[in-house]
């Protein structure tokens, strides 16, 4: 369709910008308009670009979490009973998240949805770091993790660049 | 009556009083005051309004210039129950026009000013705050070398209950954080938290009230050096740091200072997404909730993120090249 969802919210953050905030007079109005502004923005390259993200986003993280599985299946110095059951409860809720409903690309909400319960999970993991780097004998996860983590940063960068400018305030 | 501007986190109302004797004739007589209201979205700090309240009556008890409390509501009619205290106006302004003017007597005015204000802030944490009873409503570290675990430790646990989503990364900054603590603080001391231009009241370049008190703590003096909203800038950071250090009577050690530039950074993360909760439950849909808790906060996301392969050092200089101080730039508070 033309003008696509892109075009027509940069057309909005466009006219915004350019014909009312230079008529607004209120300093909160204008701070209003100038958080909506950089919201369209924001807006202009998601509607485009989160269906994309969020399946790149999936695939990677989905390997991820099943190499953190086999990891945790099979940790080499568990120190008492207290790291095994800390452990176990990790790994449950890595095979129960690697269970849930796949999305199809189009159900972007539900993409989203299943994107920040992996996340949770990959959070809980980098929380108890210290326990699995004893338990596992090496820092491996945790740097897997990471170099995942800075891969999604680079996946999302362009999306956050509109709120780099100067504060809306 | 107005209203300061943006007063994003918190409201900041400015009353003009005249006071009319009509039975003696007596000329009128005035009075300014200022409203801190909470927003109906809440602050961005999660940190009650009491709470800065108390901090405010307690300094006001010490040699330190600061404005007299009148009273606290928590739940007044006039807001429809939003939290406010009353504090006496103070004449003078929370900027300083001119002063990053390319001139000569600009840049003395700068060195004065940075001097004044951290000539303040070692009077701060000079002080015995046990004697004029912070300890009775603050976190007491138990030691200079526990400070930091201590500050670490109860800004974390703020961070999982009130966080809009999950961060994974933040998680790992905040390990990151935990692998740099500072030994020891460089003093346990009454720390202010937010300072510096647009924070105080200045007159004639001298600062006659410190205003801002929400994050107020006992804890490392570095913090609020670090949290001086480019002060440090102002003139060369090494004489500033030994004019503070002179007057305080201990030195502040470079790493704990940079080790608190990227810890600011986390808290004005956290205090961002704070704001956000309001947003997301439908409570206040303020669209400076949503681009400063979302859209800031995902940049301060990315910055921490970046941080956790260097050394504090690095890490320090890397959030201050990423961190413009809103107040330098554009006019954004005043009083």
């Amino acid at each position: 369709m033309r003008p696509t969802s892109p075009d027509l919210i940069a057309g909005v953050a466009d006219a915004l910008e350019w014909q009312v905030l230079p008529v607004v007079q209120d300093k909160w109005a204008a701070s209003t308009l100038r958080s909506a502004m950089q919201l369209l923005r924001h807006l202009a390259l998601r509607v485009e670009q989160e269906p994309r993200i969020l399946v790149e986003e999936a695939c990677d993280l989905r390997g991820v979490l099943q190499a953190a599985q086999a990891k945790l299946a099979a940790p080499t110095r568990v120190s008492s009973a207290i790291a095994s059951s800390a452990i176990a409860d990790l790994s449950t809720r890595l095979e129960q998240s690697l269970e849930l409903r796949e999305p199809a690309a189009h159900e972007v909400a539900a993409m989203a949805a299943r994107d920040e319960q992996w996340l949770t999970v990959v959070e809980s993991l980098l929380a108890a770091r210290d326990r699995l780097d004893a338990a596992l004998g090496d820092t491996q996860l945790r740097d897997a993790l990471v170099a995942y983590l800075e891969r999604r940063l680079l996946r999302e960068r362009e999306l956050i660049e509109p709120f780099r400018s100067s504060p809306p305030i | 009556m107005s209203q300061a501007f943006p007063g994003l986190s918190r409201e900041t109302w400015f009353v003009h009083i005249e006071f009319v004797d009509s039975e003696r004739g007596a000329a009128p007589t005035k009075q300014g005051l200022v409203v801190r209201v909470d927003t109906p979205g809440g602050p961005f700090p999660p940190v009650p309004l009491e709470y800065e309240y108390q901090v405010y009556q307690h300094v006001a008890r010490t040699p330190l210039p600061v404005p007299r409390c009148l009273w606290f509501d928590a739940c007044p009619e006039l807001t429809d129950g939003r939290a406010l205290f009353v504090r006496e106006l103070v004449d003078g302004s929370t900027l300083l026009p001119g002063l990053n003017d390319a001139t000569e007597a600009a840049a003395q005015r700068r060195r004065r000013v940075a001097f004044e204000h951290v000539g303040k802030l070692a009077l701060l944490h000079r002080l015995d705050w046990k004697t004029y009873g912070f300890g009775a409503f603050m976190e007491v570290p138990d030691s200079a070398e526990d400070a930091p675990r201590r500050e670490l430790q109860k800004w974390w646990r703020i961070w999982e209950k009130i966080r809009t989503s999950p961060f994974p990364l933040v998680t790992a900054a905040l390990h990151w954080f935990a692998d740099h603590l500072p030994a020891r603080a460089a003093n346990v001391s009454l720390c202010k938290g937010q300072n510096g231009i647009g924070e105080e009241v200045w007159k004639d370049d001298r600062i006659v009230a410190l205003c801002d008190w929400e994050l107020a703590n006992i804890g490392d003096p570095c913090q609020d050096l670090a949290l001086s909203q480019g002060m440090l800038k102002l003139w060369d950071r090494g004489e500033i740091i030994a004019h503070y250090e002179q007057a305080a009577g201990f030195t502040l050690p470079g790493d704990n200072i940079a080790y608190y530039i990227v810890w600011n950074a986390f808290k004005s993360m956290l205090s961002l997404n704070n704001g956000l909760n309001s947003f997301i439950s439908g409570s206040y849909r303020s669209l400076a909730r949503a681009t400063l808790g979302y859209g800031k906060a995902r940049l301060y996301e990315h910055l921490l993120g970046a941080i956790i392969h260097m050394d504090v050092q690095q890490a320090a200089e890397f959030i201050l090249s990423g961190q413009p101080n809103p107040y330098h730039g554009r006019k954004v508070a005043e009083a």
